[in-house]
């Protein structure tokens, strides 16, 4: 019965093992504050922008690569550290922080608050 | 250069540059933003109770499609932007950026508004890449009412945000400063 149903579930492409999602989930939020971060760096010097610029006039490709560097470093790491750690409360809030605080400080008004 | 493609026995006659915004903003763009908002509404009616099994497996599908082409279309979005867009919009022989700092009350549309766009869609790609997860391996937690599954709803809700408010002001930017 048992193995019918996982069959079942199978042919459905269900996939009964407990997902890795917090990992995923903090990683991505991590990789949302670096931009935030990182753009704000930007607004503050100039020569953290020249450095971050990799490409002739394309300004995103070193806040986008080291974003995603750092997004899936710590999704790679966490998926080891957290294995079995399911999506607790603290997990939620702990993304929308950083979800939040990626988009304050990419977008202004901070930057003139601050700069 | 200037290219024509008649299609439906319409003319359109736009230059090498203005193509690639087409299809980097209407096109690639326009995808990822309908696939995102499809995916939003496809999640939030998988539950338990409203769908019958066959409904649930043939939604999970559709769930599985549209969270697919908001990745395929996110990340050409985002690296046709960076790599091939905004060279055009800093560089090149007649960049709009330099137009449009030329005049102070213009000169935000390119310390602000361009890099607002271009982190937004960064973050919102990387968002909808990590709620991807669960429906495209179409994870038991995403049919019942888990906490992961309102995390994946909200962090959905919080991608299309970013990405509508960044193709709006591409849009803008597309008419106070064209790429041509």
């Amino acid at each position: 019965m048992a193995d019918r149903q996982a069959r079942s579930e199978r042919s459905r492409g269900v996939v009964q093992a407990r997902p890795r999602l917090a990992p995923a989930f903090v990683a991505a939020s991590l990789g949302v504050a670096t931009l935030g971060l990182l753009a704000f760096l930007r607004q503050a010097s100039e020569a953290v922008s020249i450095w971050l610029t990799w490409r002739t006039a394309a300004e995103m490709t070193g806040p986008g690569a080291i974003a995603v560097a750092v997004w899936l470093g710590s999704w790679a790491i966490l998926a080891v550290v957290w294995r079995s750690r399911d999506v607790s409360r603290r997990t939620a809030i702990l993304c929308l922080v950083l979800v939040a605080a990626g988009a304050l400080l990419a977008i202004p008004p901070l930057d003139r608050l601050f700069l | 250069m200037v290219f024509t493609v008649s299609l439906l026995g319409f003319a359109y006659i736009f230059t090498g540059p203005e193509w690639l915004t087409i299809i980097h903003g209407m096109l690639l763009g326009g995808l990822f933003v309908v696939a995102l908002a499809g995916t939003l509404v496809g999640l939030s009616a998988l539950r338990p109770g409203l769908l019958t099994p066959e409904g649930r497996v043939r939604l999970e599908r559709a769930l599985q499609a549209t969270a697919g082409l908001a990745l395929v279309a996110g990340w050409a979005v985002v690296l046709v932007g960076t790599l091939v867009i905004d060279p055009l919009f800093h560089g090149g022989s007649a960049p709009p950026a330099h137009f449009l700092e030329s005049y102070s009350g213009t000169v935000r549309w390119v310390t602000w508004a361009m890099p607002a766009k271009e982190n937004l869609a960064w973050m919102s790609v990387i968002l909808a890449t990590a709620t991807a997860m669960p429906l495209l391996t179409r994870s038991e937690s995403m049919f019942t009412p888990t906490r992961a599954r309102t995390v994946v709803l909200v962090l959905l809700s919080v991608a299309l945000v970013f990405a509508g408010v960044a193709a709006l002001l591409g849009v803008f930017l597309n008419k106070v400063g064209p790429i041509v």
